[in-house]
């Protein structure tokens, strides 16, 4: 082989490895664009029409939580995030509307699911997902509860609408 | 006396008119450059004129003699390749190498490309690959099992004119897998403080693709060459099963990924070698 091909293939194989030291390093950052986990997500409306609604001073909790942890407490809250247990397949959820400094009134949603195992990337990871089979609630304050989207994925999405009374 | 005289007087007006004849003549002539005599030589024939040509053009038969010459020097700014110009297979084996560099999957791939006319050249590429993601920070292990894939197209060769040795080409590919994978996965909900445990086992997907290849292929050494390609591909379908969504589809690599790299060792078989062109048998030379 003559010199000239020697030098040749030389500048070959360093072209090679930088393109694959690029490759390695330049191929994205590696990021999950959506959420990491999949949770239902709740967003408070009027009753009439399709009004975002901030409730204030609300306080959520699920029955049967570890410790009786709070989910929120005394917040404003616009969007709601319930996680679901993947060990059952119906969660209740207490939310306590403020209606004075020292009284609230609480409601009790209760939804049923089936949880399914599902992998979604090399990004976002394993994770479950839920489809929900049925939404019920009391009256006190919470007018009605619409499933929007019954698929629970790690995709920000409105899975639930809370309708409130207009005053 | 008077017949002297007249007989003078009519010489001289015939002068006269033969030199006013004259003048008027040569001012109505063109004027011509003269042919230099370092001009007027014998043109020699071309260098690659076969001595047998030239003995036909000197025999008389001129015109198909300089037709004859005219098509070997067409041929020889032009040439052709015969149909079946060469054979050659050759192994993929970027993956290998980049996974001992830390890539987490990989392919190798066996190719045969028949070279027809040094211009279009259909290729089968048939490989295997495998992978396993287990990423530090998140919480699961995917084990893509060693499945088959295929890939057929052609490349269309831009150095036609040149020794098949060196080759710039695009071309299409059609690419198809059939694959199982593996997910174990870790799951954790910090509000109910649960944690689970779950395996996806034996998920069976399959996936078609297509590529658009950009390459160059070089000779080394004797008939042993490198060639390297970048590869636009994109999914046309792939299956998505109950619990999941592949990341590592064999002959594609991982799912997301848009562009793709070969590098390749080929052998070549030249094939109706007497054929071909005789100044690429001079390079090989």
């Amino acid at each position: 082989m003559k010199a000239s091909d020697s030098t040749g293939l030389m500048s070959l194989c360093s072209y090679v490895l930088i393109f694959c030291s690029l490759w390695l390093t330049g191929c994205g950052d590696g990021s999950c664009n959506d959420n990491a986990s999949a949770v239902p997500l709740a967003r408070f409306y009027y009753s009439q029409g399709t009004t975002q609604v901030t409730v204030s001073d609300l306080t959520v909790s699920a029955i049967g939580a570890p410790g009786d942890t709070v989910l929120v407490d005394d917040d404003d809250v616009t969007d709601l995030h319930l996680p679901l247990r993947v060990g059952a397949t119906s969660v209740q959820w207490c939310l306590s509307f403020a209606v004075n400094d020292t009284t609230s009134v609480t409601d009790t949603v209760t939804i049923a699911y089936r949880p399914k195992e599902y992998f979604v990337s090399v990004e976002c990871g394993a994770m479950y997902h839920f489809d929900i089979t049925g939404v019920t609630h009391t009256d006190k304050v919470i007018d009605s509860v619409v499933v929007a989207q019954p698929q629970v994925t790690n995709v920000d999405q409105v899975n639930l609408r809370i309708y409130l009374p207009n005053n | 006396m008077t017949r002297p005289i007249t007989t003078i007087v009519t010489l001289m007006l015939m002068a006269l008119a033969t030199w006013a004849q004259d003048t008027i003549a040569v001012s109505q002539q063109r004027h011509i450059t003269p042919v230099r005599p370092s001009t007027n030589v014998v043109k020699q024939p071309g260098r690659d004129v076969s001595p047998e040509l030239i003995e036909q053009y000197i025999s008389g038969d001129t015109l198909a003699a300089l037709k004859k010459a005219r098509e070997d020097s067409i041929r020889r700014n032009y040439p052709r390749y015969p149909r079946l110009t060469s054979l050659w297979v050759g192994v993929n084996f970027i993956d290998p190498v980049l996974m001992a560099m830390g890539q987490d999957h990989a392919g190798v791939d066996l190719h045969a490309t028949l070279n027809m006319w040094n211009r279009l050249q259909p290729t089968l590429e048939l490989g295997l690959g495998w992978g396993k993601a287990k990423p530090d920070d998140l919480n699961f292990t995917y084990r893509a099992k060693v499945a088959p894939y295929v890939r057929v197209g052609a490349n269309y060769n831009f150095l036609f004119k040149s020794s098949p040795d060196y080759q710039a080409y695009v071309g299409l590919r059609l690419g198809a897998s059939t694959f199982k994978y593996d997910v174990d996965a870790h799951y954790y909900n910090s509000y109910w403080q649960e944690e689970q445990r779950f395996t996806l086992k034996g998920e069976r997907s399959h996936a078609l693709w297509g590529e658009v290849v950009a390459g160059l292929k070089v000779k080394i050494y004797g008939r042993w060459s490198l060639g390297w390609s970048v590869r636009w591909h994109h999914l046309f379908k792939y299956k998505s099963t109950e619990h999941s969504r592949p990341w590592y589809i064999p002959g594609y690599g991982p799912r997301g990924r848009a562009l793709g790299f070969t590098l390749s060792a080929y052998y070549t078989l030249p094939l109706s070698q007497a054929k071909w062109p005789q100044k690429a048998e001079k390079l090989k030379e």
